[in-house]
């Protein structure tokens, strides 16, 4: 089976940039801010593949950089180098001309951000919401785009009822479950979770977390989930790369990882969450 | 003095003081090249360094623009305001282009070179040779759903006009329908989103494919963009919530035309519905006139 | 060919939060175990026992050694293969028992069971099925197996643990004390099970607490003392040694 999603060497830095950059920053240097030029390195060198049906987590604390290769291949942020390919799609998708990136973004690659302001419209209605992604691949049907809606709000346990209701209204965790039902609107190849669950009450949480799970299991897409919360990360992935100041410090089997990791900055994660 | 008198009234010969047209003949030029562009990128909003003008912008300063940029000797001039010849404003720009130009004013549509309107095309199909000038309150169809002029341009540039189609979505969700009653959003040649201007749906479908030239003229705004002829006009529809152009109960009561665009006429006191009458009053005569004969 | 080859096996943990101190599990393990042989491995606690297990599975990182095992495509180093021919040999042919189970909460017990055979490819109606049937050989009414583990007793919810690993079919059975926490009769169900499967052709390295499983199950046994093997054996030799103090 061939990588639905690969990630070459992916780069983001703020600031100028200089030379001296990559060398003296990264956990090794305890820092993400560049020394000479003040550039922060949000992340670097990041590279991984995911495969169809395969659920990659990447983990690690706030400023880690996880959130940061996220919203690039979203195409929220442009990379600073780097290259991302997408299996269908000719070239590395993070180069693509705007057009085209927006087409992928519609149509292939699904997000679910951690605050749903971010993923919703929250003054639009949720059928609106969901249907947004249909309209920008074509679909010119109200009834059609109301009724793969409402499927994907059943799927995600939304009272059908709520369609032309404004999230704005929702709870917290009922807002998450329209932005997964937005994210699956155009049946994705790709579907990248950042954060999903953070900030919810636990129960809520778990319904989420079964919600996506019931997902992977049945629509088979490729699946990025990004956490710092382990058992999300445990529950959700396979395969888990561990980041700090930016950098991939640890990758493996998720089991393993977290079972018996290797890299001191991972062992410090493992047992502060225990 | 009423509108009749003054219509009557002899124009007066331009001074000296005014150049042929109103307008500098650099303007004219630069108007003229902004046409010509806008004629080539159908839809595209071209950009003009508008003038002041002799009537307040908003008051069709973007159409007043375009005529005289366009009219010469042998040219009829003929202007409206909501479909009707006789309103203060029209007459005012007919008085205005007959002080400045060569061109004769007109009421007659089928005498008319160029058709200045505001809000309506006329009812009496234009003939190739025959300009319509449309004035603009507002060119930009995004700005209902994007106020930031960067994030409009790159929305033309790409095509992603999926938020216009949201706001139809929305309102079909929250309405029933769509709930545009004028400007009806269009896509004109296959690419660019485009606001008709404030004419009914009614007058919508007369741009598709019309033999004639549209050109569209905003003054406040700065921005001119045309319609060419034999352009594809098309208004956002869903397959199953089609476009539709307005109905009316009854014929006109004047003219008795079933096939026009009527206004209501409402009782001042009451507030009921007195009776439709056509809102093209020059085809509204000429009907009646026929009618006589 | 030995259907998994074992060669100079070590794990050395280092602890980075205790100053890089280092611990060692076992080291130079060496055995083989043969295609439908069980090899059952013994030792007190902190013998190295379950590290070695777990290090068999990739659960845990081995630091040195090798471990071969034989697939139908040729051998392949369990400790060198890529993550994901680990998880594509755990999906189709590698089987894991914890002491407990450690599944996905709020599924229930017969989704968890059916979950390893879908992932495999097949058919939702005849992985439920084949999972019912396993539940059921190893005594668990219909009605709880439409429930949640969450809510059962851990002999219970032990029984959907070894049902999970078992309805695979697995080539390679990783036993880590799965009968501990059993009632008589159900480990009684539970060790038919699993001898089921020998008789399949299942080749198992397992971990049993109490002497009788190893002597109903094993056809050898590994002795591991300190993190070395002292000894190494047949079932029925180990049986007359006296190293069962």
């Amino acid at each position: 089976m061939s990588a639905m999603l690969s990630v070459e060497r992916l780069t983001r830095r703020y600031g100028p940039g200089c030379d001296r950059c990559l060398a003296s920053t990264g956990p090794a240097h305890g820092t993400n801010s560049c020394p000479h030029c003040g550039t922060v390195v949000a992340c670097a060198d990041v590279s991984f593949d995911v495969e169809d049906g395969e659920v990659l987590g990447i983990v690690g604390e706030s400023g880690s950089g996880k959130s940061t290769v996220a919203a690039c291949l979203a195409f929220d942020q442009p990379p600073t180098s780097g290259q991302a390919f997408l299996e269908g799609f000719d070239g590395d998708m993070l180069s693509a001309d705007a057009a085209a990136r927006r087409r992928l973004r519609n149509t292939r690659i699904g997000i679910v951000y951690q605050t749903p302001q971010q993923g919703l419209a929250l003054d639009v209605t949720t059928g609106g919401n969901v249907g947004e992604r249909l309209l920008a691949a074509d679909w010119r049907h109200v009834g059609r785009i109301r009724a793969r809606a409402s499927d994907l709000l059943e799927r995600t346990e939304i009272p059908i009822a709520r369609i032309d209701e404004e999230p704005r209204a929702f709870s917290g965790g009922m807002r998450q479950r329209v932005q997964l039902a937005k994210a699956l609107a155009s049946r994705p190849s790709l579907l990248i979770l950042d954060e999903p669950t953070t900030g919810l009450d636990v129960s809520v949480q778990a319904r989420i977390l079964d919600l996506i799970q019931g997902i992977q299991r049945e629509a088979g897409v490729a699946m990025v989930v990004i956490s710092h919360d382990l058992g999300v990360i445990r529950l959700l992935t396979e395969r888990t790369l561990v980041m700090k100041l930016g950098r991939v410090v640890e990758e493996g089997l998720t089991d393993q990882v977290l079972e018996d990791p290797q890299d001191a900055y991972t062992q410090l994660l493992v047992n502060s969450a225990l | 003095m009423n509108v009749r008198t003054l219509l009557d009234t002899p124009v007066p010969e331009p001074g000296p003081a005014y150049n042929y047209a109103f307008l500098d003949e650099g303007t004219k030029r630069e108007i003229r090249r902004a046409v010509l562009k806008a004629v080539a990128i159908p839809g595209h909003q071209v950009p003009f360094g508008s003038r002041e003008m002799p009537l307040g912008r908003g008051w069709g300063t973007g159409g007043l623009q375009l005529s005289l940029s366009l009219l010469g000797e042998g040219e009829c001039f003929k202007a409206i305001d909501q479909g009707a010849d006789d309103s203060v404003n029209a007459v005012n720009m007919r008085r205005l282009v007959a002080a400045m130009t060569d061109a004769e004013p007109v009421t007659d549509t089928r005498a008319a070179t160029l058709v200045q309107s505001r809000h309506r095309i006329p009812e009496e199909r234009l003939r190739p040779d025959q300009t319509l000038v449309l004035q603009v309150p507002a060119p930009e169809p995004l700005s209902w759903i994007e106020p930031r002029y960067a994030q409009t341009q790159r929305m033309h540039a790409e095509r992603d006009y999926s938020p216009m189609w949201l706001y139809l979505y929305e309102s079909i969700a929250r309405h029933g329908e769509i709930a545009v009653g004028a400007n009806y959003p269009v896509i004109v040649d296959g690419h660019y989103l485009m606001s008709p201007t404030p004419i009914p749906r009614w007058d919508v479908p007369k741009l598709d494919r019309a033999p004639f030239l549209t050109l569209l003229g905003a003054g406040r705004e700065k921005r001119i963009y045309a319609v060419p002829p034999h352009t594809s006009v098309v208004p956002l529809e869903f397959e199953d919530y089609r476009f539709q152009v307005e109905r009316f109960a009854q014929p006109c009561a004047r003219c008795g035309a079933t096939d026009a665009y009527l206004d209501e006429v409402l009782d001042p006191r009451s507030g009921e519905t007195v009776c439709f009458t056509c809102s093209d009053t020059a085809h509204c005569e000429l009907r009646r006139t026929e009618a006589q004969r | 060919m030995p259907h998994l080859d074992v060669r100079a096996l070590s794990k050395t943990f280092t602890m980075h939060l205790l100053g890089g101190t280092t611990l060692t599990a076992f080291a130079d393990v060496s055995f083989t175990v043969p295609r439908g042989r069980f090899l059952a491995i013994v030792g007190r606690s902190g013998s190295g026992k379950s590290s070695l297990l777990r290090c068999l599975y990739r659960r845990y990182l081995p630091s040195t050694g090798a471990i071969r095992y034989a697939t139908a495509g040729g051998t392949v180093d369990l400790l060198s293969a890529p993550d994901r021919e680990v998880l594509r040999l755990r999906r189709s042919e590698i089987g894991y028992v914890s002491q407990f189970l450690q599944a996905i909460p709020r599924v229930p017990s017969r989704d968890i069971v059916a979950a390893p055979l879908l992932r495999a490819g097949a058919e939702p109606a005849q992985a439920r099925a084949a999972a019912d049937e396993m539940l059921e050989r190893l005594g668990m009414s219909a009605a709880l197996r439409g429930t949640f583990p969450a809510t059962m007793s851990g002999g219970e919810r032990q029984r959907v643990n070894v049902a999970r690993a078992l309805c695979a079919a697995p080539r390679l059975l990783l036993l880590d004390e799965p009968t501990s926490a059993l009632d008589p009769e159900t480990r009684r169900l539970a060790l038919a099970a699993i001898l089921a499967l020998k008789r399949d052709g299942a080749t198992a390295v397992g971990i049993f607490h109490d002497r009788e499983a190893v002597e109903a199950l094993a056809d050898d046994v590994l002795v591991l003392e300190d993190g070395a093997v002292s000894w190494h054996g047949p079932v029925a030799d180990y049986a007359t040694t006296a190293l069962e103090a």
